[in-house]
């Protein structure tokens, strides 16, 4: 059987007092569409930055492909494919030089880093503005750049947060075939989005943390297996995810507080 | 009031953001590193205190002795002092002060009027302003110390004049900034300042040379410099000094006209701010090309890589930082000054000084080079911005991103020298083989031990600048005592291998004992190579907190 994508192990991030990341046990096998959720502050983002080296964990292990984060980093990253959190992205390069700048340093020679940085700008429509910096993109047009130096070296893990948001529709359906080839061929993909019809339909499988704790994973006939639908219709994911965490009086606010909102002006 | 809301008048706004600021202010200090950054900024600040007590002193003496000699005129001298410094040391240090960026602000419903009036206030919130003030001062306290009842009127001109100076400080930085924030404009007026540099080398010798014709001109210009502010301040209390009221009201009223012309212009260049103007970096839209990307020019294939890729990426942000391009030229045109007073000096029968000290000109020069160019890597990863996320994402250890960034540096340093030894040849300054091999020597030691100390400070207190923009480019408080430390140390340490050759007699005595302390620091720089790596690996959340937000 082959080694996990990503695996960890009582995984465990403390801020002071705070632990934001409680001894989390994830699980994903290679050529997944994985989605991870959670409400906002539950830890995605401490959790994703972990598995991709921009925070050391306190406590516990992280195993990518096998390879053990802690002892083997660099062969961790030369697998990995990330868009970081705010995109990570080198504003004062035009967006040909950043994905030349990003292929070469995972180690693609010159000659192939500006090919396939040649490929990804005009399937990303980005081509036709060759000297625009990218401090003068427009949001949508980051993100696919973002995506793009993500993938320039053919991660077999690719992690992406919100990885449509301001995009548009056009792309946003190029991206979602690409990244469903991605996984046919093997490529385990880890997706964190807030759109829970989005991560329907493209994940397999889901995990959802909550205060730092993993509270659900598993394939999503797993999920929905737990769940009671109405009659005659299918559990949906919101559903799965407001049973998990919608219970918490804290996580879903009650709206009477804002009555002077929701009534109508006198 | 509809709902619960009522619209703000302006000062009611004023007052909001002067609470948003302060409490800006106050949370800063909880962020990491934020009491060393307080410590820092203490230090530097008690030196810069230091100075204006020491200026204002000799405002304060010139005041009272021109009062004291009945010659109240003349005071128009100082207030031309002052508004000089305040103008020109404004625009030099704008990227050393704190400013509060009010645009930030315009999606609430805010007047033109309190937008207006917070940056304007906001003008006094500046070190040099505050200076300049404190100089204002010291003349109203020199007056009065004289002439006690004059105090009044002294106060009135010195708060009318820094009116008008903030004013103009503001109407010059906003418009500065606007003229800056585009790329082509920022490259004209970066040619124009080097051509302005230029020229002004050229006119101090041929003032020095034709000073016996133009000085008997001056007192016939003078009088027309009486209309602009400084003049009009003098006046204003020197009228008052002699008791003619209309005549000080007429100078008064002078001096408040001249704030209109600058109001209106700042007025303007806010209201272009308000309405949401967005200044754009790079050029317009280029027409669509579906064009295969541009192959970059091919790096050394000595270095692997990732070193290469990121001296790549490094070339590209320096081809775009203006500043950068400036910090480079200088030295060399420092250079071409000197020796062109060298030259002058020559025709001054002074042939025999000057070849004392040309040997050591490389020395100086090349100094110089190394105080400019070392400069920026105090606070290496300043203008990586989000972009250093790579860093720690990629495959690479934070070596080989220390590694390249010194490796360009190293090689901007040996075109700069080069550069310069051609200027010397040209000049006919060319040092002896003992000046040469001990720069060289000293350069060996004063580079290694430099980088060393520079790539600690630029992963302990990391400080986020941004291209383009004149203000809130200040180091880290901690950076700024790092550099003077390392400075006064290698400064002080190279003085005392330059006297030790000269007292022993033997001239190669100071290469010599160079090229050990270049061993020393070389082997230095080598082995923090690793430690500094890790350290950077332990200290990413400083860094990335600080670089990324």
């Amino acid at each position: 059987m082959a080694e996990p994508a990503i695996l960890t192990d009582k995984l465990t991030r403390r801020f002071g007092n705070l632990t934001a990341v409680d001894a989390i046990d994830l699980r994903v096998e290679p050529g997944q569409f994985f989605g991870f959720l959670g409400p906002n502050g539950a830890g995605k983002s401490t959790t994703i930055k972990m598995l991709t080296g921009l925070l050391a964990p306190t406590s516990g292990r992280m195993q990518i492909l096998g390879l053990d984060f802690a002892t083997r980093p660099l062969e961790v990253k030369r697998q990995v494919g990330v868009v970081p959190e705010g995109m990570g992205l080198f504003e004062r390069l035009t967006g040909a030089e950043y994905l030349n700048f990003v292929g070469r340093m995972y180690g693609l020679d010159r000659a192939t880093a500006a090919q396939r940085a040649a490929e990804l700008l005009d399937f990303m429509q980005l081509a036709d503005r060759p000297r625009t910096l990218i401090a003068d993109y427009s949001h949508g047009m980051q993100k696919k750049l973002a995506l793009a130096a993500a993938v320039i070296h053919r991660p077999r893990v690719l992690y992406l947060d919100e990885p449509f948001e301001g995009v548009d529709a056009i792309a946003a359906g190029a991206l979602k075939e690409l990244l469903a080839r991605m996984t046919e061929n093997g490529v385990t993909i880890f997706l964190t989005s807030h759109v829970l019809e989005i991560v329907e339909r493209l994940c397999s499988h889901v995990a959802v943390i909550h205060r730092g704790r993993l509270v659900a994973q598993g394939s999503l006939e797993e999920l929905r297996a737990g769940i009671a639908a109405p009659e005659g219709s299918t559990t949906t994911l919101e559903q799965i995810f407001l049973s998990l965490v919608g219970g918490d009086p804290t996580a879903r606010p009650s709206l009477e507080e804002l009555s002077w909102l929701t009534e109508s002006p006198r | 009031m509809v709902n619960g809301i009522s619209s703000l008048t302006v000062w009611q706004e004023v007052a909001l953001l002067i609470r948003l600021r302060w409490r800006i202010q106050r949370n800063q200090l909880r962020q990491k590193n934020a009491k060393l950054e307080l410590v820092g900024l203490i230090v530097t600040g008690l030196f810069f205190f230091f100075f204006v007590g020491v200026i204002a002193f000799a405002f304060y003496e010139g005041a009272a002795t021109m009062t004291r000699d009945n010659r109240m005129s003349w005071l128009a001298l100082l207030f031309w002092g002052v508004l000089l410094f305040w103008q020109v040391f404004s625009v030099f240090f704008a990227s050393l002060t704190t400013v509060f960026d009010f645009r930030t602000l315009l999606r609430f419903p805010l007047h033109l009027g309190a937008y207006f009036v917070m940056n304007v206030a906001y003008g006094l919130a500046d070190p040099i302003a505050m200076a300049a003030v404190t100089f204002l001062l010291a003349i109203v306290a020199g007056v009065a110390s004289v002439r006690p009842e004059l105090l009044p009127a002294a106060f009135a001109v010195l708060l009318l004049f820094a009116f008008v100076n903030i004013l103009i400080e503001r109407c010059i930085g906003f418009w500065i900034e606007k003229l800056l924030s585009k790329r082509r404009t920022r490259e004209i007026t970066f040619v124009l300042m080097i051509l302005g540099m230029i020229s002004l080398q050229f006119v101090v010798p041929l003032f020095a040379d034709k000073s016996k014709q133009i000085l008997p001109w001056l007192p016939r210009v003078l009088p027309f410099l009486n209309g602009l502010p400084p003049g009009l301040a003098g006046r204003a209390l020197a009228y008052a000094g002699s008791a003619d009221f209309a005549a000080c009201a007429g100078n008064f009223v002078a001096l408040l006209a001249w704030a209109a012309p600058f109001a209106g212009l700042l007025w303007l260049r806010l209201g272009a701010q308000y309405r949401g103007e967005l200044l754009l970096e790079s050029e317009a839209r280029a027409p669509a090309q579906r064009t295969a990307t541009k192959t970059p020019a091919k790096p050394s294939a000595l270095v692997p890589g990732e070193i290469a890729a990121i001296i790549q990426k490094e070339l590209c942000y320096l081809k775009r930082n203006g500043i950068a391009w400036m910090n480079l030229l200088l030295p060399l045109l420092l250079v071409l000054l000197f020796t062109m007073q060298s030259f002058t000096q020559r025709h001054h029968g002074q042939i025999e000084a000057l070849s004392r000290s040309s040997g050591w000109f490389f020395f100086g020069a090349v100094g110089y080079v190394l105080l400019l160019v070392l400069a920026p890597s105090y606070n290496a990863f300043a203008f990586e911005g989000r972009g250093l996320q790579v860093f720690f994402t990629a495959p690479v250890r934070f070596r080989s991103v220390i590694l390249a960034k010194n490796l360009l540096l190293l090689l901007l340093i040996a075109v700069e020298v080069a550069a310069v030894l051609v200027l010397l040849h040209v000049r006919g300054l060319w040092p002896g083989p003992q000046q040469f091999v001990t720069t060289l020597a000293a350069m060996g030691y004063i580079i290694p031990a430099q980088l060393t100390i520079a790539n600690w400070a630029s992963i302990a207190y990391p400080r986020k600048l941004e291209f383009g923009s004149m203000r809130n480019q200040r180091a880290s408080g901690m950076t700024v005592l790092v550099v003077l430390g390392t400075y006064i140390t290698l400064g002080l340490s190279s003085f005392v291998v330059i006297l030790a050759g000269k007292w022993s007699g033997n001239p190669w005595v100071s290469a010599g004992v160079f090229l050990l302390l270049a061993a020393a620091a070389t082997s230095g720089y080598v082995a923090s190579l690793d430690p500094l790596s890790s350290f950077a690996e332990k200290k990413r959340e400083v860094l990335l907190d600080a670089l990324c937000k």
